[in-house]
């Protein structure tokens, strides 16, 4: 039966569906809410993890499920199932629009799903959009309205600018090449690459992903988004949505990159200019989430080192850095969202004496932070030293050496959050965070995994390979 | 075809400039949204064109989810702009400095 | 998709270029003949009458600048939205005895999820008309 292979997205849309439904037939109850969409989220990760083996191709060829697409799979569910975790008190959504505030994060997730399996251009321009347009609408809920509309406003033009010119981007490369199918065009492209329509179409086609991914010149809207949306949005964005889009660029990046140089150049470019502008840019900020935005655009420039090594071991390495990045910055984002003041945004001062406060916390926050640093023993050190050592053996020595440049001065604001939430003292003394029970668990697991993938990382760097392989 | 290929890139190529024009240089939210519109169509004429170029119908596939797309995008668009106006009375995307 | 060798199929306008050329030069001949007699044999006094707005014989009154109530801003875009449906519809009724039962059966689905949004759109009040109406 082929719609067996079409499991996790066919039960992620019904939920998605079952919420619509239940938004009209009663108002929302936080708590029953909450517990719901927690059981149905877990179970869509347990239904993913049982079509991981699923192989095939669905609507003629448009659609393919492979070991690439069902691992993103389920690294999505599960980034859902994390994010619904930390929606017990969405105290910052307006409470007549929580049924649809869980629609729209299925929808969004099921899009994404769409997304890392589709080989066709009009497929992948469509989940494209419609995760774009549940994630305008996600942003624009926050109570309160006029950060949330700025938010969302900004957002949603830039959002739509970099999509229409994707789209035309598409149309050039249509009439360039003729293809629309990721395989064909990898056949195609590099015959014709020469002439101005399909160099043109290919990097406005790309303008569009390096939006989703806040590469550098498409960069303007992380930080503005990520300070005015909700706190669980923003960590969505930066979690989920980033795995996807990684995702995505892995896979167009090998379709269409046939050892072109050039195509190396504009994307190692992108990657340098990001990482400086994210690193430098992040340093003046005291918004945690403004600060996590811009930390955001400095590892999309790691990732771009990745994808534009190439071959097994480039993507690989791009791969499990996308993983990593789900834990750890899902684990900052914990304690953001844990510590964040009602309806307002969390100020890196305002972490001072968090040990105090709760040991627990701050150790995660510590390991997270180190873990975006790259420093050892951590899972982010991991996926950096991968990245790296998949560009060296390219020979970008250059380009490994000014991203080692830019890890050192992001320990500089990395740091500085530890030293706030270690070693600073406030003013007058907050109370002691109450963290219930299960919440305990997760964070436990969240640091464990860290840790432990930081010292054993080899059953997740076989995957990657793995992954990586079955690209190509 | 009459017109050969190159021409209908061109006219894209043009009412996309336009569009980008419009998009970056207006005050107004409407105006913007007018603009990426007018983006959106030229991305449909290049693909009704090349489909036309190499006799298959996906090029209009494409024209027609565009289209649904285009549709999509002002009603979205639209909302958030009433909204807004009704906050701040004004349309002008410079009113929106809170964040920074 | 195999490519389509019939050209008709893809655009079936193939206009004779002179004949077109010619019916242009015509029609604009024509027009500018009226317009010349008009003003040529025509009486011109200005008047408050002459240059009211025309409002089908009715006095006009009050500005023309007023501003609509939001539910016509509601109704605008579910037209729109609704709309749009029909461009899919009408590309699948084209080949409707092709597809068969699975296109049937695909379309029947397409139109029960905007039926779906319809419904929501009901029941949160979108379709009241009364301007005070709030969301619930």
């Amino acid at each position: 039966m082929k719609w067996m292979l079409f499991g996790p997205e066919t039960y992620i849309f019904l939920v998605a569906f079952f919420f619509l439904i239940l938004s009209m037939w009663r108002g929302p109850h936080s708590e029953k809410d909450h517990v719901l969409a927690l059981a149905l989220s877990g179970l869509g990760v347990v239904i993913s993890l049982a079509c991981l083996g699923a192989e095939g191709l669905l609507f003629a060829g448009a659609y393919r499920l492979d070991l690439f697409s069902q691992v993103f799979k389920v690294a999505l569910s599960f980034g859902l199932f994390l994010i619904v975790c930390l929606c017990a008190n969405v105290e910052e959504i307006k409470r007549r629009y929580r049924l649809e505030f869980y629609f729209f994060l299925f929808v969004c997730t099921l899009a994404m799903m769409l997304l890392v399996s589709a080989q066709h251009l009009l497929t992948i321009l469509l989940a494209l959009e419609l995760s774009s347009y549940s994630l305008y609408i996600l942003v624009t809920l926050r109570r309160d309205e006029d950060m949330g509309l700025e938010a969302g406003i900004k957002y949603f033009l830039t959002g739509i600018f970099a999509s229409s010119i994707m789209i035309f981007g598409m149309a050039l490369l249509y009439g360039a090449t003729g293809a629309v199918y990721l395989q064909d065009l990898a056949q195609v492209l590099p015959e014709v690459m020469g002439t101005p329509a399909a160099v043109i179409g290919l990097l406005l086609t790309f303008g569009g992903f390096f939006f989703k991914l806040a590469v550098y010149p498409f960069h303007f809207w992380v930080a503005d988004t990520y300070q005015g949306a909700p706190d669980q949005v923003t960590a969505y964005i930066a979690t989920a949505s980033k795995v996807a889009v990684i995702a995505v660029v892995i896979k167009l990046i090998a379709a269409v990159d046939q050892n072109s140089t050039y195509l190396i150049h504009v994307l190692a470019v992108l990657s340098i200019a990001s990482m400086t502008l994210g690193n430098l840019a992040a340093m003046v900020q005291k918004d945690m989430k403004r600060l996590l935005a811009y930390s955001t655009i400095a590892h999309s420039g790691y990732v771009l080192i990745g994808i534009l090594s190439g071959g097994t071991a480039g993507y690989a390495s791009a791969v499990f850095y996308a993983l990593a990045l789900l834990v750890m910055k899902f684990t900052v984002f914990l304690v953001v969202v844990v510590l964040s003041p009602r309806g307002k945004n969390l100020e890196r001062e305002e972490l001072a004496g968090l040990h105090g406060r709760s040991p627990l916390l701050a150790l995660a926050l510590m390991v997270s932070i180190f873990s975006l640093a790259g420093i050892p023993p951590t899972i982010g050190f991991m996926g950096k030293f991968y990245v790296f050592m998949g560009a060296m053996d390219k020979g970008l020595f250059v380009l490994v050496l000014i991203a080692m440049i830019n890890v050192v001065v992001s320990l500089y604001y990395y740091l500085l959050i530890i030293k706030a939430a270690y070693l600073g003292h406030s003013w007058e003394t907050p109370p002691a965070v109450h963290l219930p029970q299960p919440m305990r668990w997760l964070t436990g697991a969240l640091i464990a995994t860290m840790m432990v993938a930081g010292f054993y990382p080899t059953p997740l760097i076989r995957l990657s390979e793995a992954v990586a392989r079955s690209l190509m | 075809m009459i017109v050969p290929f190159g021409h209908v890139l061109m006219l894209a190529g043009m009412l996309f400039l336009l569009g980008v024009f419009c998009t970056l240089t207006r005050r107004n939210l409407v105006m913007i949204i007018l603009g990426v519109e007018v983006m959106l169509n030229a991305a449909a004429i290049a693909f009704v064109g090349a489909a036309l170029h190499w006799q298959s119908l996906e090029g209009q596939a494409f024209v027609l989810f565009i289209m649904a797309i285009a549709a999509t995008e002002v009603s979205v668009g639209l909302a958030l702009i009433v909204y807004a106006y009704r906050r701040s009375g004004s349309f002008d995307p410079s009113s929106c400095n809170l964040l920074r | 998709m195999e490519p389509i060798t019939d050209g008709a199929m893809l655009s079936p306008w193939e206009p004779g270029v002179f004949s077109l050329v010619l019916f242009g030069l015509l029609v604009l001949a024509f027009i500018g003949f009226q317009l010349f007699i008009a003003h040529w044999v025509g009486e011109r006094k200005e008047s408050r009458e002459k240059s009211r707005v025309y409002e089908s014989g009715v006095i006009p009154t009050g500005t023309a600048r007023l501003q609509f109530p939001v539910p016509f801003y509601m109704v605008a875009i579910f037209f729109l939205l609704f709309d749009v449906e029909g461009v899919f519809i009408f590309a699948w009724a084209v080949v409707f005895r092709d597809l068969g039962w699975t296109g049937w059966f695909q379309m029947v689905f397409f139109i029960i999820v905007l039926l779906v949004g319809l419904a929501y759109i009901w029941v949160k009040g979108g379709l009241d008309w009364r301007e005070s109406h709030r969301p619930k």
